[in-house]
């Protein structure tokens, strides 16, 4: 037998007698869920000012088009206008925050980028028309009976649309305009649209239409006008539909025909996501369906905190900046993405200087520890920082990654990649791959 | 009632779409991608794990990949990347420990030492990580030599020289221990 002979059937033969163990998709399905948690936690603390300015064109677009809708109704209360309604200091954990400003600000159908990018990813047109997504919305998620859907009132100046949806009266027949009106406020991404929020002009709550924290016992306050001054109150979680809450509980505002204020608590069970919504709605004395809502995006902070450290330069020396990140994600983790979100706008004003910014938050695809030896992916950002490939600049990019690692005395070296691709990393910076050992290890 | 276009479990299903896509992936690939890295890898955890990490990332990244019907080369690219790097760590670990153990062979090798098709694994074990690779992948998957050049990202000539390196070195460690 010739070598190439040897070669194969020793190969074959070998593999042959290897098995994989039970469980592997569980696992896999583990590590994307996980992995898709920590880049929507990342991605809300690295654009904090792209995803600030959104906040405040998102409120003041949602007040805007409250406005508008509630004009087109001859019946409607009076309107709530943004001028007269600046957003009011809430009850609600006040979210000045980098982690109230959550990244995706949509809550139906995708919850989360990847959702989408994934949906996108199908080439699928389930959701290409806003009415038939705000119906769906209504139906699915507030749990209407046929609700009747207006069309598209109108492109908002930021590409958002409103739609109206209302309750049918008795017999199916359709209800006058401007009567339990809820306003869906739909956003495209791609071709696709999703869910911001929704509003009812009859139930206005204080404070942000999203992004807020949510912390149980959580208090609402705002003013309403419903049938006996009933509004309910519903927080849930990502993935929960209609039926489904973490917590339920009503308030009693206004009882009409003006708006009345409201304000009381509601307590929920400890959220195994990230984020959610609070409802509040009325529903029908007849047949207990939904009539009208009021829907907002909130997240869930995180318990506990724990610091880590990053390092920047100022000038020719490595400076450590302490970060506080949840105690739930990996230290080592934690700290490089707080390092790949580059240091804040006041930081930069004190002198520290990165390569690392808004630009990069959110690329670090994944860090292993084993036995000491680091693995640390990134997503691609060559094209982002090119300059970074001159020797000085490459100096200070590794030695800014390498102090962030090393900090931890468990760590004996680590191994940079881009892609997966320890060579693309090196490349870059012009350099071949290697394995950087602990300085004095 | 008007007609629904979207009803109600289609977000569920919109999104186990990719899932499903990918679950059929491995079913397919699962098995034989974890026997290529533990050709290269010898040891069965450390190979689950990276082809584990191929199909997070695929999964996660499933809006970028340009054409899905890739996708079982680009998992194996994935995975080759993973195998070389592990390699390339537990080199650097043996370096740590400056014990320089020959490449693991293991307790089952030992056992069969007398099998012919031990020696030549045992053999590949002592290779560099990318001539180990450039074996597996011409002996194992049969890939011409633009496969190679494509899986390993080098060019056509660097893996015949990887190759015929390799063939000389398992040439003369098995003609030296016959």
């Amino acid at each position: 037998m010739n070598i190439d002979e040897r070669l194969r059937a020793a190969l074959h033969r070998r593999a042959g007698g290897i098995e994989p163990g039970e469980g592997g998709w569980r696992q896999i399905q583990q590590r994307v869920d996980e992995a898709d948690r920590r880049r929507r936690r990342r991605w809300a603390a690295g654009a904090t000012g792209a995803v600030a300015a959104a906040v405040l064109l998102v409120v003041a677009v949602a007040s805007f088009g409250g406005g508008q809708t509630v004009e087109s109704g001859p019946a409607a209360p009076p309107p709530a206008t943004a001028s007269t309604e600046p957003p009011v200091p809430t009850s609600l954990a006040p979210p000045p925050t980098e982690e109230s400003a959550h990244g995706f600000s949509g809550i139906w159908p995708f919850r989360t980028r990847a959702e989408l990018s994934a949906y996108l990813g199908t080439g699928a047109s389930h959701y290409d028309d806003p009415a038939e997504v705000a119906r769906a919305f209504a139906v699915e998620y507030l749990a209407m009976v046929d609700p009747v859907v207006t069309a598209p009132s109108g492109l908002g100046p930021d590409g958002t649309f409103d739609v109206v949806v209302q309750p049918r009266g008795e017999g199916g027949r359709i209800i006058e305009p401007g009567v339990l009106e809820t306003t869906v406020k739909l956003d495209p991404e791609g071709p696709a649209w999703n869910v911001l929020n929704a509003t009812s002009p009859d139930i206005r709550l204080d404070g942000a239409t999203f992004g807020r924290a949510a912390t149980s016992p959580l208090t609402v306050s705002g003013e309403s006008s419903t049938f006996e001054g009933t509004v309910q109150v519903e927080v849930r979680q990502d993935g929960m539909e209609a039926g489904e809450a973490l917590g339920r509980g009503i308030v009693t505002g206004g009882a009409g025909p003006g708006l009345g204020p409201f304000s009381g608590q509601v307590s929920f069970d400890p959220a195994s996501t990230d984020e959610g919504t609070l409802l509040l709605y009325t529903t029908s004395a007849a047949d207990g369906s939904v009539q009208q809502a009021t829907v907002v995006d909130v997240f869930f902070p995180a318990q506990h905190q724990t610091e880590v450290t990053v390092f920047f330069h100022r000038g020719e020396e490595l400076v450590p900046v302490t970060r506080s990140v949840p105690v739930t994600a990996g230290v080592l983790r934690a700290s490089l993405e707080e390092l790949l979100a580059g240091p804040t706008e006041k930081e930069q004003a004190d002198g520290l200087q990165s390569w690392f910014s808004t630009e990069t938050a959110g690329l670090l695809d994944g860090v292993t520890v084993e036995t000491g030896s680091a693995v640390v992916n990134l997503g691609d950002f060559r094209a982002i920082i090119p300059n970074a490939s001159t020797s000085a600049g490459s100096e200070i990019l590794l030695s800014q990654l390498n102090a962030t690692v090393f900090q931890f005395p468990t760590v004996s070296s680590v191994e940079y990649r881009v892609d997966d691709n320890c060579d693309a990393f090196y490349e870059w910076l012009q350099r071949g791959c290697e394995v950087i050992e602990r300085p004095g290890g | 009632m008007a007609s629904m276009a979207i009803r109600r479990g289609t977000p569920p299903a919109v999104a186990a779409s990719v899932e499903d896509e990918v679950a059929r992936l491995h079913r397919q690939h699962y098995r034989s991608l974890v026997r290529l890295a533990a050709l290269l890898l010898d040891d069965l955890g450390s190979s689950e794990e990276v082809v584990q990490d191929a199909f997070v990332k695929m999964q996660l990244g499933w809006g970028r990949l340009a054409d899905p019907a890739r996708a079982p080369a680009y998992l194996r690219s994935v995975v080759l990347n993973g195998a070389r790097s592990t390699m390339r760590r537990r080199q650097v670990r043996a370096r740590h420990l400056q014990a320089v153990p020959p490449p693991a062979p293991s307790a089952e090798a030992g056992a069969m030492a007398a099998d012919d098709h031990s020696r030549v694994v045992a053999a590949l074990q002592r290779l560099p990580a990318r001539q180990r690779e450039a074996v597996v992948l011409r002996y194992y998957l049969d890939m011409s030599e633009a496969e190679m050049a494509t899986a390993m990202g080098i060019s056509s000539g660097s893996v015949k020289t990887h190759l015929h390196r390799a063939l000389i070195a398992l040439h003369e460690t098995l003609e030296g221990t016959r």
